[in-house]
This record gives C-alpha cells, sequence and structure tokens, in this order.
C-alpha cells in the first residue's frame, strides 16, 4: 500500500510538473507497453526509449538506462540494449502480482533520473467455471450459481446467459461481490426448457461453461406450506391431525412432503415416513402418538417426482393429544401413626401423583377403597394425595385409583395388618421378604427376596424319569419340587444310576437344571436310577426308577435288514433277467419240443432260393414255433447250364460247413421235412448210408444231442411210426395228379420252395401247391417217389437258373450214390448227365445247411 | 447451439426409446399449454381493466372483429384428426407473437404506468413462440409435417389498425388476448387427449 502511494504520488508529481512547467519537463522517453497486464509465470519484456533531446541534454544513451521495480535496481543481466536509444529489460517467470517498474538514467555527477514508469499487473487467465447450477425459488426470478474456479488475480466478469429454442434472454452480469451467481431478470416460465451457460472473462482471456439445459420447473424450491394447523381426536387420543395450506405452485404441479414432529419439550425432530407422504394432500393425520401430550410439527415440500428443492420449514404449529385413562396405578403405602385410641388407629395413605405419561391426562381425582376383613366395601374421593383414616386395628385391603376425565387406571392393592399382627415365623418355610422405600414424596420402588428362617431337607426327592432312551445313553428329567416340600433353597441334585450287578455312580447337578443325559451306557442292560436333592441342610432320595437300554440303535436294524432285502431283490431280478435272456437255451435243454406226429406235415417248396451261403440263423423264418432246432434246406431246381463259379465256391463253402455239422444233423420232423437218417452232404464215409437209404424216404428225426445234456452213446435215428395219413393227397391221389398237371403248367417258375418252414410270406398258393407234393413225395411210397421226381424233373426243365440246376444235379447224385469223389467233378459229370436223362429219377440236396439241423434229402 | 434437452429429434439419443421420450414431451407441452391458458385469463382481465369503460361493464360486448392472419378455432376444430388440430394450434401460436406486440406497443403508448400489464404483454407473446415451439416439436416427433404454408404476417395490418383510432385499437387488443386465450386453451384440450393416463 506504501508502494503504491508512493508510486502515485511521484507519478502525480510528473504529471502536474509536465503539465506546468509543459516543455521543460517533458519525459526523458517511454516504456512499451504502456499497461501491461501479464500472466502469472510467464515471461515479460519492456522497452524504454530515450528522446533525442534528453539524450542531447544529458548526454546520455541507452547503455545509461537502469531498471527500477517497485524502487529496486534490476540486474543487469535483464537488460538488452536495442540501439542508442533503446533498452530492454526482461523478467522471467513474473510471480508478482503488481510490479512498479521504471525506466531511469545516471546522469553525470552519478545522479539518477527516472525516464518513465508503469505498472505491470498480473494474474491468471480465467478458469471454466463448474457445477453450474440453478434454483428457480417459487415466485422469483431464477438464480444460478456456479464455481468460478481459481483466483485469477485479475477484475474477472461472469456473465450468465440463458435462451430457449425461441428466444435469447438478456445476460445476467454478476455483481462485483457476488461473482458466483446471479438472478436473471425475468420471470422463469415452467414447462420450457431453457439453456443456461456462463461466460467468465478477463484481460488474459474468456472461457465459457458447460451448457445445462432443463426445465425450470424440475429446478423450483416451492414456498413452504402455510396456515398449518394441528387438531386432535377426542376418539383416539394417539392421533393429531395436521392440515395446511399449500403454495400456489401446488395447481400444475404434484408435491410430496416432509412432516417433523417433537413434543414441546423435546428436542429432536421424528420424520414421518416420506413413503406414507409422497403425494399432493393438504392434511395428514400423525399417528401413534402419546395422549394427553403436546406435539411441535413443520412441513415442507417438493416436488412430487424429487426434481427441485425441497421447500423451507413452514411455520411451526402444536397440538395436544386428547386425553386417555391412566396407564398405570398410583404407588402408595399407609403410615400408622403410633398413639391411636382404644380400638382404632390412624392409618394414613400417602401416593405418588402419576407422571404425565403415565396419568394421560389431568387427574381429577382418586378414589380410595377400604376392606376390613369380612366387611364391606368402603369407597372414598379423594383430592389430594394422601388421606388420613381412622381404622379399627382390623387387618384392611385398601385399593387406590386415579381418575381423569376419560377414565381410572387400574387399582393399587394395600394391604393395612392388624394392629397386634406379629410374625409367627415357621422353620422350612419360604417367605417373600419385600421392603418398600419411602420418601417425602411417597413410596419407592419395592424389592423382594426370599428367605427362610431355617432351612431342612426337602421332605420329598425330585421323582426322575427317562425322556428319552438310547442305546448308550438315556435323557433324564424331573420336575422341580414344589415350594412346600423344598424346606431350603434346592442348592443341587444328584442323580444315581446302577445296573443290577454293577456299582452306583453318581452325578451332580446344579439346581437350576431340569433334565440331563447319562452316557456311555451298555446296551440291552437294565439300568436303575434315582435322585436326590439337596438343600443346605441335606437332601432327600426321590423313588428310584429303571429303565432298559436298547439292544439296537434306533435304526441300526433298519440299516441292516435294508441293504440285504435290495441285494436279494437285485439277485433275484438278475437271475429273472438272465433266464429270460436263455429262455430258449433252458426251454431246449429243460423241456425240448417233442413233434407231435400228429400235427406233422411236409414242407412246401420253397419257390424262390435264399442265399445259398447265408447260414444265419437269424435270417431264417420259421412258421411253425415248435421247431426249435431245424434247418431249412431250399433247392432249386437244375438247368442244364453248368454251374456258375462262384456257386461252385459257394458249394464249396457249402462242402466246408457239412463237414464241420458231420453227425449232427438230425432230421427233427422228419416226416414234414423229408429228413433224412444221414446227412443230406456227406463225406464219402457218410455216402455209403445214402447209399443205403437212397431207395427209400425216413420220417425220421435224428437226436444229434442228448436229453438234457445226455449225450447219446451212438447217434439215434428215431423213425416217425405215426400211422396217421400225412398227406392229404395220399388219400386223394388224385389231387396229386392235379397238381402234377398243374406243376406243368407252372413249371417256368424260378424258384422251387422245398419246405414251408423255409418259406417266404409272399409265396402264394401255386408253391403251396408244391408243398403238397412234396408231401407226397415224403411218403413212403416208391410210386409217389417216382412222381416226386418225376415233378422234379419238370421244375429242372423249366428253371433256367444254373444255380438251381447244379442243385439239382447234386441231390440227384448224392440221393443216388452215384460218385462218392469229390463234389464239383462229380457236379458237372452228373449235370451232364442229368441233362442228357430226364427220366433217371431224382433226388435233392440240401442248399444250406443249418449247423445242428438236418439235410433233408 | 447446442441439442437442447427435450428435444425430440429422433436420431438425437438413438438408445433412448422415442415412446417415453414423447410421452414426456407430450406432457410437458400440456402442462405448459395450461400453465399459459391461466396466464392468458390473467392476461385478459389484466387487460379489460387498463381500458377503462365499457371495457369491462357487464353489458360490453365487442364486436369479435376478424384479425388478418388469425382466426378463432373453428367449431368443427375438435373434429379434426389431432395431428391437424396441433398443426392449426402451432400455426395459430406462430401468428400471435407479433399481434401481441402490437397490443403491446400500443398499451405502452395508453397504459405506460401499467408496467405488470406490458409485461403480460410481453411475457405472452414469448410464451407463445416458446408453446408454438413445443406443440411442432411433438408433431415432429408424432411423424406429422409441421410446417405447412405460413400465415401472412398479421402485425402490419393490425399495427394499421392501432393507428386508425384509440377504441379500435383496444378493441383489437381485446380481441387478441381473447384469441390468445382460446388458442392456448384449444391446445391444452388437444394435447390433453394425447397425454397418457397417469400423474401429470
Amino acid at each position: 500500500m506504501l508502494t503504491l502511494k508512493t508510486w502515485i504520488v511521484q507519478a502525480l508529481f510528473i504529471f502536474f510538473t509536465t503539465e506546468s512547467v509543459g516543455e521543460l519537463l517533458e519525459p526523458c522517453g517511454h516504456i512499451k507497453p504502456e499497461s501491461p497486464v501479464v500472466q502469472l509465470g510467464s515471461n515479460f519484456t519492456a522497452v524504454c526509449v530515450l528522446k533525442e533531446k534528453c539524450m542531447d541534454y544529458f548526454h546520455v544513451n541507452a547503455n545509461y538506462i537502469f531498471w527500477k521495480t517497485n524502487h529496486v535496481t534490476v540486474p543487469k543481466e535483464q537488460y538488452t540494449v536495442i540501439n542508442r536509444t533503446a533498452s530492454s529489460v526482461t523478467f522471467t517467470d513474473i510471480s508478482l502480482l503488481n510490479i512498479q517498474l521504471t525506466c531511469n538514467i545516471r546522469t553525470f555527477g552519478q545522479i539518477d533520473q527516472n525516464v518513465y514508469g508503469i505498472r505491470i499487473i498480473s494474474g491468471l487467465p480465467p478458469e471454466k467455471p463448474k457445477n453450474l447450477s440453478c434454483i428457480v425459488n417459487e415466485g422469483k426470478k431464477m438464480m444460478c450459481q456456479w464455481d468460478p474456479g481459481r483466483e485469477t488475480y485479475l477484475e474477472t466478469n461472469f456473465t450468465l446467459k440463458s435462451e430457449w429454442a425461441t428466444e435469447k434472454f438478456a445476460d445476467c452480469k454478476t455483481k462485483r461481490d457476488i461473482p458466483t451467481s446471479c438472478t436473471v431478470d425475468y420471470s422463469p416460465v415452467y414447462f420450457v426448457n431453457i439453456e443456461v451457460w456462463v461466460e467468465a472473462e478477463n484481460a488474459l482471456g474468456k472461457v465459457t461453461s458447460d451448457h445445462i439445459n432443463f426445465d425450470p420447473v424440475d429446478k423450483v424450491k416451492p414456498n413452504p406450506p402455510h396456515n398449518l394447523s394441528v387438531s386432535n381426536s377426542e376418539e383416539l387420543s394417539s392421533i393429531l391431525k395436521l392440515t395446511w395450506i399449500n403454495s400456489s405452485i401446488q395447481s400444475f404441479i404434484r408435491l410430496k412432503y416432509n412432516i417433523q414432529y417433537r413434543t414441546r419439550d423435546a428436542s429432536i425432530w421424528s420424520q414421518i415416513p416420506p413413503e406414507d407422504t409422497a403425494s399432493s394432500r393438504t392434511s395428514f393425520t400423525v399417528q401413534d402418538l402419546k395422549p394427553f401430550t403436546e406435539y411441535v410439527f413443520r412441513v415442507r415440500c417438493m416436488k412430487e417426482d424429487g426434481k427441485g428443492f425441497w421447500s423451507d420449514w413452514s411455520e411451526e404449529a402444536s397440538g395436544i393429544t386428547y386425553e386417555d385413562r391412566p396407564s398405570k396405578a398410583p404407588s402408595f403405602w399407609y403410615k400408622i401413626e403410633p398413639s391411636h385410641t382404644h380400638g382404632y388407629r390412624s392409618v394414613q395413605l400417602i401416593w405418588k401423583t402419576l407422571p404425565p405419561f403415565e396419568a394421560n391426562g389431568k387427574i381429577l381425582d382418586y378414589e380410595v377403597t377400604l376392606i376390613r376383613w369380612k366387611s364391606r366395601l368402603q369407597n372414598y374421593t379423594v383430592n389430594d394425595t394422601k388421606w388420613t383414616v381412622n381404622l379399627t386395628n382390623d387387618r384392611y385391603i385398601a385399593t387406590l385409583t386415579a381418575r381423569n376425565l376419560v377414565g381410572k387406571s387400574d387399582a393399587a392393592v394395600l394391604t393395612i395388618p392388624a394392629y397386634n399382627f406379629q410374625g409367627n415365623l415357621a422353620e422350612s418355610k419360604c417367605y417373600l421378604i419385600t421392603v418398600t422405600p419411602v420418601y417425602t414424596d411417597g413410596p419407592g420402588s419395592p424389592e423382594s427376596i426370599k428367605a427362610y428362617l431355617k432351612q431342612a431337607p426337602p421332605s420329598k426327592g425330585p421323582t426322575v424319569r427317562t425322556k428319552k432312551v438310547g442305546k448308550n445313553e438315556a435323557v433324564l428329567e424331573w420336575d422341580q419340587l414344589p415350594v412346600d416340600v423344598q424346606n431350603g433353597f434346592i442348592r443341587n441334585y444328584t442323580i444315581f444310576y446302577r445296573t443290577i450287578i454293577g456299582n452306583e455312580t453318581a452325578v451332580n447337578v446344579d439346581s437350576s437344571h431340569t433334565e440331563y443325559t447319562l452316557s456311555s451306557l451298555t446296551s440291552d442292560t437294565l439300568y436303575m436310577v434315582r435322585m436326590a436333592a439337596y438343600t443346605d441342610e441335606g437332601g432327600k432320595d426321590g423313588p428310584e426308577f429303571t429303565f432298559t437300554t436298547p439292544k439296537f440303535a434306533q435304526g441300526e436294524i433298519e440299516a441292516i435288514v435294508v441293504p440285504v432285502c435290495l441285494a436279494f431283490l437285485l439277485t433275484t431280478l438278475l437271475g429273472v433277467l438272465f433266464c429270460f435272456n436263455k429262455r430258449d437255451l433252458i426251454k431246449k435243454h429243460i423241456w425240448p419240443n417233442v413233434p407231435d406226429p400228429s400235427k406233422s406235415h411236409i414242407a412246401q417248396w420253397s419257390p424262390h432260393t435264399p442265399p445259398r451261403h447265408n447260414f444265419n440263423s437269424k435270417d431264417q423264418i420259421y412258421s411253425d414255433g415248435n421247431f426249435t432246432d431245424v434247418s431249412v434246406v431250399e433247392i432249386e431246381a437244375a438247368n442244364d447250364k453248368k454251374p456258375f463259379p462262384e456257386d461252385l465256391k459257394s458249394l464249396d463253402l457249402f462242402k466246408k460247413e457239412k463237414i464241420s455239422t458231420e453227425g449232427h444233423s438230425s432230421g427233427i420232423g422228419g416226416s414234414s421235412c423229408m429228413s433224412s437218417s444221414r446227412p443230406s452232404i456227406s463225406s464219402s464215409d457218410e455216402n455209403e448210408s445214402a447209399q443205403n437209404t437212397s431207395g427209400t424216404v425216413q420220417y425220421s428225426t435224428v437226436v444229434h444231442s442228448g436229453y438234457r445234456h445226455q449225450v447219446p452213446s451212438v447217434q439215434v435215428f428215431s423213425r416217425s411210426e405215426s400211422t396217421q395219413p400225412l398227406l392229404d393227397s395220399e388219400e386223394r391221389p388224385e389231387d396229386l395228379q392235379l397238381v402234377d398237371n398243374t406243376d406243368s403248367s407252372v413249371g417256368n417258375l424260378p424258384r422251387q420252395q422245398y419246405f414251408k418252414q423255409n418259406c417266404s410270406q409272399r409265396e402264394t398258393s401255386p408253391d403251396i401247391s408244391h408243398f403238397e407234393r412234396s408231401k407226397q413225395v415224403s411218403s413212403v411210397n416208391e410210386e409217389d417217389f417216382v412222381r416226386l421226381k418225376q415233378q422234379i424233373s419238370d421244375i429242372s426243365q423249366s428253371c433256367g437258373s444254373g444255380q438251381m440246376k447244379m442243385f439239382q444235379e447234386i441231390s440227384v447224385a448224392d440221393a443216388f450214390g452215384l460218385h462218392t469223389e469229390g463234389q464239383v467233378e462229380r457236379f458237372e459229370t452228373v449235370g451232364t448227365e442229368a441233362a442228357v436223362d430226364e427220366g433217371m429219377s431224382k433226388s435233392y440236396l440240401p442248399q444250406t445247411v443249418r449247423r445242428g439241423g438236418y439235410m433233408p434229402q | 447451439m447446442s441439442r437442447r434437452e427435450g428435444s425430440l429429434d429422433p436420431q438425437a439419443d438413438s438408445t433412448v426409446s422415442l415412446l417415453p421420450h414423447l410421452e414426456a414431451k407430450i406432457r410437458q407441452t400440456h402442462s405448459l399449454a395450461r400453465l399459459l391458458t391461466k396466464y392468458a385469463e390473467q392476461l385478459l382481465q389484466e387487460y379489460v381493466q387498463h381500458q377503462g369503460d365499457p371495457f369491462g361493464l357487464p353489458g360490453f360486448s365487442p364486436p369479435r372483429l376478424p384479425v388478418a392472419g388469425l382466426s378463432a378455432p373453428a367449431p368443427g376444430h375438435a373434429g379434426l384428426p389431432a395431428p391437424e388440430r396441433l398443426r392449426l394450434d402451432a400455426a395459430a401460436l406462430t401468428a400471435l407473437p407479433p399481434l401481441l406486440e402490437v397490443v403491446r406497443r400500443h398499451q405502452a403508448e395508453l397504459n405506460p404506468r401499467a408496467p405488470r400489464l406490458l409485461r403480460r404483454l410481453e411475457d405472452a407473446a414469448r410464451q407463445a413462440r416458446a408453446l408454438g415451439a413445443a406443440v411442432e416439436a411433438v408433431l415432429a416427433a408424432l411423424g406429422t409435417e409441421t410446417r405447412g404454408p405460413r400465415p401472412e404476417p398479421a402485425a402490419a395490418s393490425a399495427a394499421a389498425a392501432t393507428g386508425a383510432g384509440v377504441f379500435p385499437a383496444k378493441v383489437l387488443g381485446l380481441r387478441v388476448c381473447g384469441l390468445y386465450r382460446e388458442w392456448v386453451s384449444r391446445t391444452e384440450g388437444d394435447l390433453g387427449q394425447l397425454v397418457p393416463s397417469g400423474p401429470a
């Protein structure tokens, strides 16, 4: 400040001298810039330019210039002589806010002359104003405030700008003393969005805050509710109803409220849950208040959706809840005057006034009743808190109730003993001794204690019983002894338990317990238990109780039985499943099917040829389920062609298969299948038997395995001895003849079904006719056999399949035992012969052989 | 100018569902219309108070002169579709501010010591513009063409009417204030049909 004054004085001196003296005191030079404003921390350079006239006058030039800041000479290192008349000075990192800079020259005689002076003002550009927010006080103009940012040390102007989408409003310029807020001079219009921002500007720059856009109604601070009043209800002493008038803004926005209350003498406010006051209203009933208590209320409001600001609190209003009947009886006591007249005594009853929270209203009076022993009731109404009455020496019972406008309190009861009352205290009896302090203003809180004049052991011991018995433990329980038999304070219990042969064990239990668990017991054992209760003077046993621990713990038997049953069931189930899966095998070994000759029939010739090398039994279709082990053979009628190579190959395979099944093929159901007692295709050894039997057709079954796994010593060939007519055609030879004739007409069928069992379901009646003929062939009738051969021959001629031809030739060769050499060669030969000799009787060889099956011929 | 809060440009913020935004805008505009209806009523009363006799007398019923560029709401207005009604509302609200400004200027000459009336007239012009813009924003959000053929500016003919004499000028002012009230009220009604039920 002193520096400033000094500078002003100097400046004025120069000014006035310049004005008054004119040219004589004209400054010798000047400084550029004239009025600099420099940013703090930046560099600054000033130039002092001397005038020629002055230089000549003082005989100086720019080298004579020296600079002073605030009267302190600036080091010459900061000078720069630009030319003869100009010298500059540079300051780096300006940190002072206000610098007086002077340009001086040193003239002859070391006299310093001030040439010129300037003032350097430094500061900062404004920061971007932040946290711009606005508030619309209801009925007033909108006011916005913001955080101006750092101190600029310069005069900074803040301007609040605002506009609608359709209008621009006048700028709001801040007052110098309040640069952080501004109140616009137009009335806000609710429900129209307004955009507001702040511009801050000083000598070093201008910056604009972020724009905010809002509806003024969302920034409103309503006026507080007014005319708040409180009224009580005579029906309910715990409520007060508040009513108020909302501010006018309520006509177009909805409000919510905060309601606070407190008792008159309290300082902390309680608040109604905001969710209960979240909608527009003009009244509210406050509940759960204390009766006859004065409460103070205040209310405030804000926009219902929470946008905006809470209003100020309303003026406080108070009200008193209505009275309720006294909630507690007054405490009272008596005083008996030491002197009394004969037969009477003066008794003073005294009681305390109820505190307000128990009186629940103004206590109008008290009602005292006195009941003498076996006498009637006497009522008295007293307004004071004490009452003296003359009573006889009898025992009295006094009651006291307080009454207010609403009702009476519960009665307090007091016994006034008889005059000559002396306590005849007995031993072993429990007494409750109560002491009530009596103060000047009434009795205090009584304290009680139980006491015995003299204790004794209990009259009875506790009765113990089991609550729960386990394998190794038992839970015992008992009841507390009645006071009459305790004869003292029960200090502890002792439980004695033993087995019949064991030692007795004792366990001490605290007297507060009524339950105890005996552990480590032996299972399946009889225990005897009894219990004793002890006072300070001794104990008394109770009755003995017996119980037996179980052999198994709960659930133990179940834990054993259930898994065993499950295992048994599982085994049974698996056995059943196994038997079910192997039922065929079991049936075969245990009760094999025995063919019923009466149901025997001859297989039908198959009109088609199944795959010759298909030995898979799965592909066999059996129309008669009674056969459990039946081989099916299909034979294709031979034609004149030679067998194909693959046919020969298959035949070779067939031979191998035959060898593997040698001696095991059987002719089950031979009567129906033209089975033979020998394999249809056999090795050379068997050909002998073939030769022996080639002339006959046997209805036989070869039992290739023993019954029920009994291996027969020899191959058994059972011949059917059935005398039943086997073929319908036997009885009706004309049918057969007819069939023959028919065959001749259908002899061009490509395949023949030989046996019904192997027939496809697609086979039709012509095949059946072949079957019928086959049955006829099966009969032991040579004539028929010749006819059969005739049929075959016809079929052979009509069939174009080489394979059929081949097997026909094989069957012929084999059946008649013409060759015993290798099959292929013989087939070729015989096939040639067969082709030549049509009239030669023919037999049939099986095309396929099923393992364990039979080989029909 | 930065994008305004409450702008109904559907592309402004694609993440915000248009429907709630539109609903909020309709609700806000309806509230504005309701507020301005109340203000218009106050303006009319204030205007009548300052015109002297016979204005305000019980039996005084000035002729309902036509105002160039601004017609009264047609009787069949309510039967039009909502967008059409709003378009008419917006056009009328756009035509009103110049008329109100003419009335204000005339009243400034006639009643220079009635600043509240003058301020109300000035505010009414501004508020009519704001309401008109808000209605147009609603129309745009509804996908309706907002800019129909603009009526010819009525201010010039109105200014001419005020120059014809004091009484005709007062009558014109009364008529303009009455039309302002009618159109704002009509706009409130039209928007009210679009406001979803629920708390305002």
